[in-house]
């Protein structure tokens, strides 16, 4: 009975280890390109946009920096996580807002309500969509 | 073949190279002298009535406009008042504009969901933009828009805060044509009146694109050549205003009374035709 109980238990233990050692993505990592992106936005850095979108989105990502060059922007109490991590796609939500100001007149876009997808491509990840 | 002939041939032969050089390097500038020259008002032709019909048959209300732009279009100076009591305005000499000003009562001082100070062509299409109390979460503002107003027409003014990045204007611009052509809109496209971008690409774009989908122009531009400073503040960008009071000679010294007398005159035009089309039903 002992030796039963011992035998499940070590099961168990590597079930778990095993668990432990599954390749996950690097949370960090995958929201990332998030990040970049949003900074794009605020940089009005056009440039960034191709290293940081997939190839599907890119011209949609452009589009949404485009979108700001009328404004002064800048990122509120921002940061980014995995909330859906994945093999090679997850899904990366944020907190914060954008701050967009034109004169005296200040527009803020809350962030918190857009699940951005990422895929790897290439072994990298990048975002492609919300 | 003698000399002479030999000598000749050649001549022409060089002279016919030249020109056709000289063709195909026709830089974006050279094809700008054109727009200038185009009417303040638009014509509207066979293919403008043909939208107008096709507009009116899906649905779309003849007495809506809506106007699409940047600050200069979100403001309340342009045309809002005509909505309001007649003490905000008078239409002096052009008293004759007044049915234009019932015709499409309600659409003046419509607070366009597709009009925002900031706004370049991109933000017109952009879900950062969508005002999410109103708009669908799948809809652009620019959709949002003519599904809340349902207009028959759309005044676009933009490009002012593209000039800071006109590479990317044109297309953006051309999404915004075939959203509003696939929705059975007819969109009038208006020559903006500055030159942020240093060498009036964008107009010469919109310009183009006008003449790529045979749509009016409206060309706002040439209407305050005449001003001082070309009718734009020190800052080049904003329009030089007094009132709207079409009767003191003041307000013909600044840009906005142009603009609306302007839009007036092609909402008139407009109606014309939308008149013609609802006749004929």
């Amino acid at each position: 009975m002992k030796r039963n109980i011992v035998l499940i238990l070590m099961v168990l233990l590597l079930i778990t280890a095993a668990a432990g050692c599954s390749k996950k993505p690097d949370s960090g990592e995958a929201a990332k390109p998030v990040e970049a992106f949003y900074n794009a936005i605020v940089t009005q850095n056009r440039d960034k946009v191709s290293s940081i979108a997939c190839a599907d989105w890119e011209k949609d990502a452009l589009r949404e920096v485009d979108a700001f060059m009328g404004v002064k922007s800048e990122l509120k109490d921002f940061s980014c996580s995995v909330s859906e991590p994945a093999d090679n796609e997850a899904i990366v939500t944020c907190k914060g807002s954008i701050a967009a100001s034109y004169g005296t007149e200040i527009t803020t876009f809350p962030l918190d309500n857009r699940s951005h997808k990422v895929i790897k491509e290439q072994g990298e990840w990048h975002i492609c969509g919300y | 073949m003698d000399r002479h002939r030999q000598k000749a041939f050649f001549l022409v032969l060089f002279t016919l190279i030249l020109l056709c050089g000289s063709v195909s390097a026709q830089s974006p500038a050279d094809y700008g002298r054109t727009w200038q020259n185009l009417p303040v008002l638009p014509e509207f032709n066979d293919h403008a009535r043909q939208i107008l019909w096709l507009g009116i048959k899906n649905g779309h209300d003849p007495h809506a406009f809506s106007k699409v732009g940047d600050c200069d279009t979100s403001t309340s100076w342009y045309l809002s008042d005509y909505d309001r009591d007649q003490v905000y305005y008078d239409l002096g000499d052009y008293e004759s504009l007044r049915p234009v000003l019932d015709f499409y009562h309600g659409s003046f001082s419509r607070l366009s969901l597709a009009a925002t100070p900031g706004f370049s062509a991109a933000s017109v299409l952009s879900t950062f933009w969508l005002n999410y109390d109103l708009c669908h979460y799948d809809e652009l503002p620019l959709t949002c828009e003519y599904r809340i107003h349902n207009p028959l027409t759309v005044l676009i003014s933009l490009g002012t805060n593209d000039g800071y990045n006109p590479p990317v204007f044109k297309e953006n611009m051309r999404q915004i044509i075939e959203l509003t052509l696939a929705d059975n809109r007819l969109p009038i496209l208006m020559l903006k009146a500055d030159n942020v971008e240093k060498n009036y690409s964008i107009n010469q774009d919109i310009a183009d694109l006008a003449k790529e989908y045979d749509l009016p122009v409206w060309n706002f531009w040439a209407s305050i050549q005449h001003l001082e400073n070309h009718g734009l503040q020190s800052d080049g960008i904003h329009l030089t205003f007094y009132s709207n009071y079409f009767s003191h000679p003041k307000t013909w010294e600044t840009a906005w009374a142009y603009r609306n007398l302007t839009a007036l005159q092609v909402l008139e035009k407009l109606q014309f035709e939308i008149e013609s089309i609802l006749n004929a039903q």
